[in-house]
């Protein structure tokens, strides 16, 4: 049976909430329920197996596998194979059997290992300088959707792309390096430029463009951009929510209208209580 | 703990076991929270990416904490990526998978149960949100921390943050009081 840790939330977890809120406040007691149910000790015997295997792993990535690398991008000689060099170098390490395997029989190659594997396989590689293609990436981009590219011979492609709720995806370009996608709802874009380099690392940057620039204010019609509008007798108020644009201006006749579309996003803030720093 | 993080770059045993005893709970415990369904294997493997790229990692301890649960979360998203595009096995491995003085099914199941009812106050939560509450509250990270991880600005992380709790907040309340109302049954 596992030993629970003891758990506290630290004066800073719960500094906001107290402002509002009595001690024995509802989320803190949640919080603390769940890290204690969650969070317990391991056995002495598994710490032990793990922290084994990570010295290893750590002398062997440094060391070993280096000088097995050497070897191979030299020459394979004395009836050395790649896998019998890979399987030597890693040592007890648990996947580098199977790896060996693969490689020795095209497995890796061809991208048909369980990631975790294919992983191994192209870290392991890079280093004997092979290069073998990579998991796929997923970019989440901020509750909009997600795009989910591979890099295959150097080349990017566009794996799957989801988007959610009210939000609407289409690609806007798309080159072998460098893949852009547009996440467009009523009052915000979300352009995603993913771009590969030379050495295999995939980046992504998300750009958000927010509110609907050139909305007028009409009489007592809405406005464009997520934002609801109240009328009366002299005056009209715009309320965004918490996304509007800011320095939108309006022109009605007979009436002045205020457009500030920080106010309330701010208030919201301020209003909602964490843990926060 | 800086020294920690250097003994263990260097291939300590000791370094090494340390920092499995200090961390190792709170990513199985994170991968637990976020549904892995063998947290033990993930941790694992999260202990062996950073053995093999610790030569590479500059910074102190809590860096070091940053580092390593950005592994852990990269982990947790490839895992539940691979598993929605495979087919579930229908036979149960579970035994076979499990770590030597792991809980035992029965009791694996009942601490399943009381995680799930746990994490129902997350259900009407964006996955980000999802992620930034169980950094903070289960791996202790402070915002910066969880920045750090996600790849956001320490901002964006508070206000994701905040809106989340609120939200849970008003989650928590409302249950609350509907198992108040519930209990106390009028008198007819």
């Amino acid at each position: 049976m596992n030993k629970r840790t003891s758990t506290h939330l630290s004066s800073e977890d719960v500094n906001p909430m107290e402002s509002e809120q009595p001690l024995g406040d509802l989320l803190s007691s949640w919080a603390t329920d769940l890290r204690t149910t969650v969070v317990t000790d391991f056995e002495p015997a598994v710490v032990e197996t793990m922290a084994g295997l990570a010295a290893e792993t750590t002398l062997v990535s440094a060391g070993t596998l280096a000088t097995a690398a050497g070897n191979t991008a030299g020459a394979l000689t004395g009836g050395q194979t790649l896998s019998s060099v890979i399987a030597s170098s890693m040592g007890k390490i648990a996947v580098s059997a199977a790896l060996a395997t693969s490689i020795a029989t095209g497995g890796a190659v061809f991208g048909a290992l369980p990631d975790p594997l294919q992983t191994s396989a192209a870290d392991i590689a890079e280093i004997v300088g092979i290069e073998l293609p990579r998991p796929d990436v997923r970019i989440d981009v901020d509750g909009a959707g997600e795009v989910v590219v591979e890099l295959v011979d150097g080349v990017l492609h566009i794996v799957g792309l989801d988007a959610r709720g009210n939000w609407e995806v289409s690609i806007k370009s798309e080159t072998d390096t460098t893949v852009i996608v547009d996440f467009v709802s009523d009052t915000t874009t979300k352009t995603v430029t993913i771009v590969s380099d030379t050495v295999g690392e995939v980046n992504s940057t998300v750009e958000t463009i927010t509110g609907s620039v050139g909305s007028a204010l009409e009489g007592s019609t809405a406005v464009d951009g997520g934002m609801e509008t109240k009328t009366g007798d002299d005056a009209i108020k715009v309320e965004a929510d918490g996304t509007g644009s800011t320095g939108q201006t309006a022109n009605t006749p007979g009436a002045d209208a205020n457009v500030d579309a920080g106010v309330e996003a701010d208030l919201n803030v301020e209003i909602i209580t964490g843990f926060g720093d | 703990m800086d020294s920690l993080v250097e003994e263990a770059a260097a291939g300590s045993n000791s370094a090494w076991h340390k920092i499995v005893e200090l961390l190792g709970p709170s990513i199985r415990g994170f991968a637990r929270a976020r549904g892995v369904s063998e947290p033990d294997e993930l941790t694992q493997d999260v202990f062996l990416d950073a053995a093999r790229s610790i030569g590479g990692f500059h910074g102190d301890w809590a860096g070091f904490r940053s580092w390593i649960f950005t592994i852990a979360y990269r982990r947790i998203a490839d895992h539940h990526r691979r598993n929605a595009r495979r087919p579930r096995l229908i036979f149960d491995d579970s035994a076979a998978l499990r770590m030597p003085g792991g809980p035992r099914p029965e009791e694996e199941a009942v601490q399943r149960e009381t995680i799930d009812e746990l994490l129902a106050a997350l259900h009407n939560l964006n996955q980000i949100e999802r992620d930034v509450v169980l950094l903070r509250i289960i791996a202790d990270l402070s915002s910066d921390e969880v920045a750090a991880v996600v790849g956001k600005s320490p901002g964006n992380v508070r206000v994701i943050q905040n809106r989340a709790l609120s939200r849970m907040r008003k989650n928590l309340e409302k249950t609350c009081n509907e198992l108040h109302h519930s209990t106390i049954a009028p008198v007819t």
